[in-house]
């Protein structure tokens, strides 16, 4: 087994369906070196520190997308969740912190397993 | 037993094989065909008459000296008396000796027709070998030859814009450019519809080359006759067959046509080096905030499409705004900061671009919401993520063809349709012209009343909807004024350019130009039912009623005159009022308006008259930049 599908499979994420989408092996792996490149999670953590509800929004529903096409389900459910909080408007911002916890713990798994792959 | 099995089981067979299964073979054929033989090389030399029947037909010796050495297999049709006989013929390896094993039998000749070869073996229309040479002849055959595909570009839009005519004359047209530039020696077959294979036997890959683009450049030189519109250029692929069968050559070179029909009238041969086409890749736009999501599209697709990155929705629009439609597509985000996906389209649209440029949406806001959002803002399909390589190439390339079809096709009918509507403005111009000499009228004043109903209409279809009329209506209208005075034609010239007042007698035989118009109109039966004569006899017959009931010849009334005849007849008289006639000067725009607000002219419809009054500035305008007033030192 390749150390990239293993990543996946540590995350609980269905790496046979990404490889049937990607059609490669090796661009799932350029995109995993992307993935840890992009500055989304970061961006909405200090969007969130800074109760900066417009930037939170664009961030995690950027982050939820890019969730979406690497296959990351494990991390793609709390950011939609995320998302959808902060489209309301006015945003609850207490609330978007409370889900904010989960991304970060699926997030930080997911870059772990990653990095320890690539 | 049709063609197709008998090719079939031709084909399928190995040409190795036993005596023992060549008897076997040879007893499975004897059921299905009369005469089945097997001839070694020997037979073959040494046989005096015919190799099949005896001396009664024409003489398989040279196909079967041919298959000896080219092997494969033929099929012929052998004409004897007078019925036709298919006879095939193929390669045979038997127990280590090269053999041709062949079979006859009658055609029905019903069926057949009693074709010769050359009805046989030859398309109809253009002369050029047929499919049926192709499947019996050439496809199986090894060959040391270069052979093109040829393809005639926007053939099918030709037949289905221009009629089936107009593709027949293409086609031949086509086939005789193409046969000028090939020796008798060389074939060329109809393949298809608009599809052409050439084989040139024994040519070298510079002259097959030079000669492909002689003959492409031929065909753009040569004019279609009868439809000087249509442009004949060809997309062509060529390979050498390099002792390959043809139908392995053929599969090549088609791959090549289709590479250069992206382009069209384009020639590329295998020798070619494809590299200088990368740099025709269609431009391809991304507009997405993320910068991930962009590069795994961008990885998705880089090898058919050179990739265009905006990072947000004012980026996206400054890159059409710089390469218009030099993009060919734009895969588009819905939620980015500042200029949203939806803004990106609206954009697109108030700019046009949108009609040239299609638009995929790639977000992940999958609600349909935002779906018939996009949809409703002109977008052409949506992908949605997670983002499958496959299904997302297709996607755009299904959208890039359908976009590339329509974009030729609006050209193609913008241009006919121009050069239809001038031919047309043009044969009522001459007749206009005609009746106006006729009229003894001075100056255009056909023209006039076609440019004045014209202003009318558009004016009342702004101030109210009452008429019904579309624009299409108000062309039609507008041509058909031209003919108002057509019953004129038919009235002595006594009474038609009498320059003092008329008797009431003669005046009666001048009202009759109305009904006599109409009359004409209404015999010419092959065209009556259509619009521009319909209302050409509206108009003749009703442009001297008035809104009061108190005109000729009907006396119709108020909305009884259609809205044609009605505008017409205003201007009719605004224009004779402001030109010279046998019995008057012109009068002032100032005297003329005032003639007809006061009722001297009879009642017109309230609505015409304020129309008239609001256009009368733009009316004198056009008048005086018509006929610029003479230099005043020439009085």
């Amino acid at each position: 087994m390749s150390t990239i599908e293993n990543a996946y499979n540590q995350v609980g994420a269905d790496f046979n369906d990404v490889l049937r989408r990607f059609t490669s092996e090796e661009l799932i792996v350029r995109f995993a070196e992307k993935f840890l490149e992009d500055g989304s999670f970061e961006q909405l953590g200090e969007a969130l520190r800074s109760g900066n509800a417009d930037a939170a929004f664009l961030a995690s529903h950027t982050l939820k997308g890019i969730a979406q096409n690497m296959g990351f389900i494990g991390l793609y459910e709390p950011s939609n969740a995320l998302t959808e909080e902060l489209r309301s408007k006015p945003a609850d911002l207490t609330r978007a912190k409370e889900l904010f916890a989960p991304v970060e713990a699926e997030y930080g798994k997911t870059a772990e397993a990653l990095r320890a792959a690539l | 037993m049709d063609d197709k099995t008998q090719g079939t089981e031709q084909h399928d067979q190995l040409p190795d094989m036993s005596r023992d299964e060549l008897e076997a073979e040879m007893g499975r054929l004897l059921g299905v065909y009369p005469v089945v033989r097997f001839l070694d090389e020997d037979d073959i030399d040494e046989e005096e008459s015919c190799l099949l029947y005896g001396g009664a037909c024409v003489c398989m010796r040279g196909v079967c000296k041919d298959i000896l050495r080219n092997r494969g297999s033929r099929t012929h049709r052998v004409l004897m008396g007078d019925q036709v006989h298919r006879a095939s013929a193929r390669y045979v390896n038997v127990d280590g000796k090269p053999g041709v094993l062949m079979c006859a039998q009658p055609v029905d000749a019903v069926a057949s027709g009693m074709l010769s070869e050359e009805l046989l073996y030859h398309d109809a229309l253009s002369g050029a070998y047929n499919r049926r040479f192709y499947e019996d002849n050439l496809r199986n055959q090894h060959v040391f030859a270069g052979v093109a595909v040829l393809d005639l570009d926007d053939f099918k839009l030709v037949n289905d814009t221009l009629g089936h005519h107009a593709g027949d004359v293409a086609i031949k047209t086509a086939v005789s450019v193409l046969r000028s530039c090939i020796r008798s020696t060389d074939m060329l077959v109809r393949y298809g519809g608009d599809e052409f294979v050439l084989v040139i036997p024994g040519i070298s890959a510079d002259v097959f080359a030079r000669k492909l683009h002689d003959m492409a450049d031929k065909l753009a030189e040569t004019p279609v006759s009868g439809y000087e519109s249509v442009n004949l250029t060809v997309s062509i692929g060529g390979v050498l067959s390099e002792g390959r069968t043809v139908e392995e050559a053929v599969r090549q070179a088609d791959g090549l046509m289709y590479k250069a029909k992206g382009r069209k009238n384009l020639v590329i041969t295998d020798s070619d080096d494809l590299d200088p086409y990368e740099f025709h890749k269609p431009l391809l736009l991304v507009v997405d905030d993320s910068e991930m999501n962009r590069a795994i599209l961008s990885e998705m697709l880089k090898d058919q499409y050179e990739i265009l990155e905006a990072d947000c929705g004012e980026e996206g629009i400054a890159c059409l705004e710089q390469h218009g439609s030099g993009i060919s597509i734009v895969l588009l985000d819905i939620i980015m900061p500042g200029a949203d996906g939806f803004d990106v389209l609206s954009c697109m649209s108030r700019n046009g671009w949108i009609d040239d440029v299609p638009v995929i949406m790639i977000s992940s806001e999958d609600s349909d919401d935002s779906v018939l959002r996009a949809y409703e803002l002109g977008a052409s399909d949506y992908i949605s993520r997670p983002f499958d390589k496959r299904i997302v190439r297709q996607r755009v390339s299904n959208i890039m063809r359908l976009y590339t079809k329509q974009r030729r096709l609006s050209t193609m009918l913008a241009q006919q349709f121009y050069e239809r509507e001038r031919e047309s403005r043009m044969l009522v111009d001459i007749m206009g012209g005609a009746m106006e000499l006729r009229n003894g009228e001075s100056g255009p004043h056909v023209q006039h009343v076609r440019k004045l109903t014209e202003m009318m209409l558009e004016h009342l279809m702004r101030k109210t909807d009452r008429y019904h009329i579309s624009s299409s209506d108000r062309a039609t209208i507008a041509a058909a004024s031209t003919l108002h005075d057509l019953g004129k034609l038919a009235i002595p010239d006594s009474i038609l350019n009498k320059p003092g007042r008329l008797t009431s007698g003669e005046f009666e035989i001048m009202k009759t130009h109305t009904t006599i118009g109409a009359d004409m109109l209404e015999d010419m039966v092959q065209y009556r039912d259509s619009a521009l004569v319909r209302a050409a006899r509206d108009i003749c017959r009703w442009h001297h009623e008035r809104y009061d009931g108190s005109g000729y010849p009907d006396g119709l009334k108020g909305e009884e005159i259609p809205i044609s005849a009605q505008v017409v007849s205003l201007v009719d008289v605004y224009d004779a009022l402001t030109s010279d006639r046998v019995y008057k000067k012109a009068f002032p725009h100032e005297k003329a308006m005032h003639m007809i607000l006061n009722g001297e002219c009879g009642a017109f419809n309230p609505l015409l008259i304020d129309c008239l009054i609001d256009l009368q500035d733009r009316i004198v305008a056009e008048k005086d930049e018509e006929d610029p007033p003479p230099p005043y030192f020439s009085e």
